[in-house]
This record gives structure tokens, sequence and C-alpha cells, in this order.
């Protein structure tokens, strides 16, 4: 008996990917659908699939492609950032690949991993620092450029009209 | 004994395929493996086989570093891993 569970365990897990997401769909339908038991689904499995499963296979069975479609859901979303990625030329393959595993990680993790999500959130605070810190850089040399410009016309033989002109271009005014 | 040791790594192997060669957190591969044990696994038993799994010369899993949490064991399948549970 327990062989014979095994078996049609392993045949319900190996069945094509549409007759995957027909039973699913028996079992958690879209919005407006009936929702069938698992005796209702056993009933008309042998129809469906041509063997039978007892109780407990199905309810193994309803669990493990619960999982495997958050697998796949982490993956489809993962492998959407890759292609995200790719299209930033200062990124390597291995840049792209590490991040990709870290977005199916933290989806993987969704269910209440609260240390990766902080540590995700660090990560992302500690890229937009680097985002902050470049843009303040330069800022401050926008403004040493400036200075020394300004500092040039300043000591130039230059006219006031003229000077002022200058300045008003290097400061970017009126 | 030998039939749930057995089914252990089976469900571990077995969730590790369906990753997809994404790296699964062990907590995550835990959680899944003690849905369907009961009892779910004790300390001894997942380290046991954890090991029995990742050890040398042919792992059937193997660790893949976290970017994002170096505390963070990740494992993912090898050939010889699904090798091992095509035979299970």
């Amino acid at each position: 008996m327990q062989d014979k569970e095994v078996r049609s365990d392993a045949k319900l897990k190996n069945l094509r990917p549409e007759m995957l997401e027909t039973l699913w769909r028996l079992r958690y339908p879209e919005e407006d659908g009936e929702k069938l038991t698992l005796e209702a689904i056993a009933v008309a499995l042998p129809k469906l699939v041509g063997f039978s499963a007892s109780l407990s296979s199905l309810s193994d069975f309803f669990k493990w492609l619960r999982f495997k479609r958050r697998m796949e859901a982490s993956a489809a979303t993962a492998a959407q950032a890759r292609l995200e990625l790719a299209k930033d030329p200062n990124l390597d393959p291995a840049d792209i690949e590490r991040a990709a595993q870290a977005v199916f990680t933290a989806e993987m993790l969704e269910a209440g991993n609260v240390r990766a999500y902080v540590a995700l959130a660090k990560l992302r605070l500690a890229g937009q620092q680097v985002d902050l810190d470049r843009r303040r850089i330069e800022l401050l040399e926008r403004k040493a450029s400036q200075a020394d410009q300004a500092n040039e016309v300043v000591n130039s033989e230059l006219g006031d009209g003229e000077a002022r002109d200058r300045l008003k271009t290097i400061f970017r005014m009126g | 004994m030998i039939r749930r040791t057995q089914q252990i790594r089976k469900r571990i192997l077995e969730t590790l395929l369906c990753a997809q060669g994404y790296a699964v957190p062990e907590e995550t591969l835990r959680s899944y493996v003690d849905d369907f044990e009961r009892p779910p696994t004790t300390d001894d038993e997942w380290a046991a086989d954890i090991k029995f799994l990742s050890d040398p010369p042919a792992p059937r899993m193997v660790k893949v570093p976290a970017a994002m949490d170096d505390k963070l064991i990740q494992w993912t399948i090898t050939e010889a891993g699904r090798a091992l549970l095509a035979s299970l």
C-alpha cells in the first residue's frame, strides 16, 4: 500500500505542466470558480490522468505543487530582474547573476524572514548612499570649477560689463 | 527510520530541483521538509542529512554564498544530487 502511494505521488509530480495547472485550478480556482475538495479531486482523478491516488498522496501533492509554484514565481521574478540588469553596460555577467540570485532569495524568504529583508534593505541603502555621495562630489567639483573660473575672470583685465557677463555664464545666471 | 531518512533527503533534493538552478536558503529548505515530515526534523537529524548530502567527494548539493547576507546559508543541487534523487 505504501509503495502504491509512493508511486502515485511520483506520477502526480511528473504530470505535464498543463495537467498540473488543471489540477491546481480545481483545488484553487480563479475568483468565481468552484473549489473542489480533495475527495472530489480523488474521484475525478482517474478520468483526468488515468490513475488514482489516495487522499494523503493528493494532500502531499498539493503542498508540493504550492511550493513548486512559489519557486517558479520567484525564478520568474529573478529572470525579469536579470533582463533588466543586463541593460546596464556597467554590470558584468557575474554581478547580474549575483543580483538575480539575491532577488530569488528575497522572494523565497518573503514568508517572514526579517533578517534577509533587513540585509537587502541595508544593501539598497548602501547603494543609495553611494549614489548620494557621488552626486555630492559632482556638486562640489562643479562648484570648485566655477570658483576657479570666476577667480580667473576677477583677476583678468576684462572690462566690468564683460566680466559680469562671463560670471553670469559661469554661474548660469540670467 | 531508514525510510524517514531517505524521505527527508528526497524532499531536500526535490526542493532544490524545483529552484531552476537558483540556490535555496537553508531555512526555506527546512521549513518545506518540515511541512511534510511528522514529527518535524530534529536539529541532529537535519545536520546529519545536510552533511550526508553535501559531503565530498561527490556532494549532492553545494553551498552558495549569499551576496546580501554572509550569514545566510544557501544550497544548490549538483549532478550527483539529481542522480541520487532519480534513484530515490
